[in-house]
């Protein structure tokens, strides 16, 4: 459904997105999932026709943005960030305006205008102006917009941003729905929306992919993995080699030594408290602090996003 | 390129739609048509000619056009902007061409409905004496082409800017620059530069016109004038993406 290839956009001197690769099969719900200014928005930008790659290509239903872009902007439906509307119009002025622009006519106007009403919801406020809408209404009614055409992929972006706890989870339970019969694309930077909605993961920071996975794998991650942080006594600058050999794990890193004291951190698929309890032990080390972290999304999603991470 | 005129009918119809939405494009219109016709009857000199004239009226229609147009293409882009409803715009199939060409066609006929609630005056002149019909033809084309090229020209300094004020005001000053290019003190003070500046002057093919004369230059230079700020537009949008 969707290639993306070393696609890159760099505004004047900075470099928004750097040489991503990914491809995305129909009927796949993919979280575009990064901190503030990692490239998310740009990406979706790219993949509407909004913004054009400084280099790269994107291929969607076998037609190339680049040079197809109305083809593409066809089989799209695209919700921008914060639900731009025009707010002077009414929803159904709005909506059929949309539909107007993908030059929708007789019944089968109708029969997708009925259609996205119903299953946004948004039936009641059919004639009311956008203008007097709550944020989450509007959300509806530009994702209404995004379904108008019955579109094969719907880009999403921040769908949820701003939204109070319950609408956040009737726009998820929305976007569910609608999976059913579409490739979806969302981006946002909430984890948990990810684990509710997607069944896939691509993290990108610093506009760089740094983890594209399926869901399950990310899960497989969580339920297995431990993050240990170690603090010894005093300055023991062998710790990190003798932990490796008598543990023969290789992921083990020095944090710091200030302080007088060594720091250690590593990573192990297993609960192995009692073996640094004992490698400590043995070799005489005062093991002033150690405790394990249960791996979840937040905390791989940290490490790769943090400065450097996943790099 | 081939435009389709059911995508510009789509936008031309939300823009024209967005004047009217609000009580402003009425009020706006019934203040102008009130004003205008004001102007007319209380222009100097107006009662005082011995024949019916509407030479002071065009006259006075370029000044109220450095107010009227930029107040008319402030929003065009620049509203769009700064809502974020750029990104809706430019993700659904339409050509920049043809949503250009949409919102250019709105602001003209917006300006036309503005325009011809000035119709009342040719009409009383007519019933109380017998003007110059050859003038009044040649004002009003004129009027529609000084209008025709000042909103190409707001239009692309509205895409240029996210504040609607910061519009106005630049139009403003952009069309001061090409009217005051005309007037005869600032053609005296350009000495030998002044055969030029005449000729890139709005105000100076827009009198040319006033007085009767269809010189087909002038109808060439406002055509041009529109054209190359037109496509000003289309090349800044699609160098910006």
């Amino acid at each position: 459904m969707i290639q993306v290839e070393n696609l890159s956009k760099s505004f004047q001197n900075v470099t928004a997105v750097k040489n991503i690769n990914f491809h995305i099969q129909k009927g796949e719900i993919v979280g575009l999932l990064g901190p503030n200014g990692a490239g998310k928005t740009t990406t979706m930008r790219m993949l509407t026709g909004f913004y054009k790659p400084t280099s790269g290509k994107i291929t969607i239903g076998g037609y190339s943005v680049e040079t197809d872009r109305l083809e593409v902007q066809k089989k799209i439906g695209y919700l921008p960030e914060n639900s731009a509307l025009y707010t002077d119009m009414l929803v159904c002025d709005y909506l059929l305006f949309i539909a107007s622009a993908f030059k929708l006519t007789g019944d089968v106007f109708q029969k997708n205008l009925d259609y996205a009403v119903s299953a946004t919801g948004i039936e009641k406020y059919f004639y009311r102006p956008i203008s007097q809408l709550s944020k989450g209404y509007k959300q509806r009614v530009g994702i209404a917009a995004t379904l108008i055409h019955d579109p094969s992929l719907l880009i999403l972006d921040e769908p949820t941003s701003g939204l109070d706890p319950n609408q956040i989870i009737e726009i998820q339970k929305l976007i569910m729905s609608l999976a059913k019969d579409k490739t979806i694309i969302l981006s946002t930077h909430i984890l948990n929306e990810i684990e509710n909605t997607c069944q896939r993961a691509i993290i990108i920071s610093e506009g760089q992919i740094v983890l594209d996975e399926p869901l399950k794998n990310i899960n497989a991650l969580k339920k297995g993995g431990f993050k240990f942080h170690i603090l010894l006594a005093g300055r023991i600058t062998d710790a990190v080699e003798v932990l490796k050999k008598e543990l023969g794990m290789e992921d083990i890193q020095l944090v710091s030594l200030d302080d007088g004291d060594t720091k250690l951190q590593l990573t192990a698929a297993n609960h192995i408290g009692e073996q640094i309890y004992q490698c400590a032990a043995r070799h005489g080390w005062p093991l002033k602090e150690l405790f394990a972290e249960k791996e979840s999304l937040e905390s791989i999603f940290q490490s790769l996003t943090s400065a450097g991470g996943g790099k | 390129m081939n435009l389709s005129w059911q995508n510009i009918r789509a936008v031309y119809t939300r823009e024209i739609n967005n004047y009217f939405n609000t009580p402003i494009g009425y009020v706006f219109l019934l203040i102008f048509s009130l004003f205008i016709n004001f102007l007319f009857l209380y222009l100097p000199n107006f009662w005082d000619v011995n024949s019916a004239s509407m030479e002071n009226f065009f006259s006075w229609m370029r000044i109220v056009y450095l107010f009227l147009i930029p107040a008319i293409t402030m929003r065009l882009w620049s509203e769009e902007k700064k809502s974020g409803t750029l990104e809706v715009l430019f993700t659904l199939p339409l050509q920049t061409a043809e949503t250009i060409l949409a919102k250019y066609l709105s602001a003209l006929s917006f300006l036309g409905f503005a325009l011809s609630s000035t119709i009342f005056i040719p009409i009383s002149l007519g019933t109380i004496s017998s003007p110059d019909w050859m003038l009044i033809f040649g004002g009003y084309l004129g009027l529609i082409l000084l209008g025709a090229a000042y909103i190409a020209l707001g239009l692309f300094i509205s895409w240029l800017t996210q504040d609607q004020i910061i519009a106005f005001l630049v139009s403003l000053a952009a069309f001061f620059v090409f009217f005051i290019m005309g007037y005869p003190p600032f053609l005296q003070f350009m000495g030998f530069l002044s055969p030029l500046a005449a000729f890139a002057s709005a105000s100076w093919h827009f009198d040319s016109l006033a007085r009767g004369m269809l010189d087909t230059r002038d109808i060439m230079y406002f055509i041009s004038f529109t054209g190359l700020f037109l496509y000003l537009n289309y090349y800044s949008i699609e160098n910006k993406k």
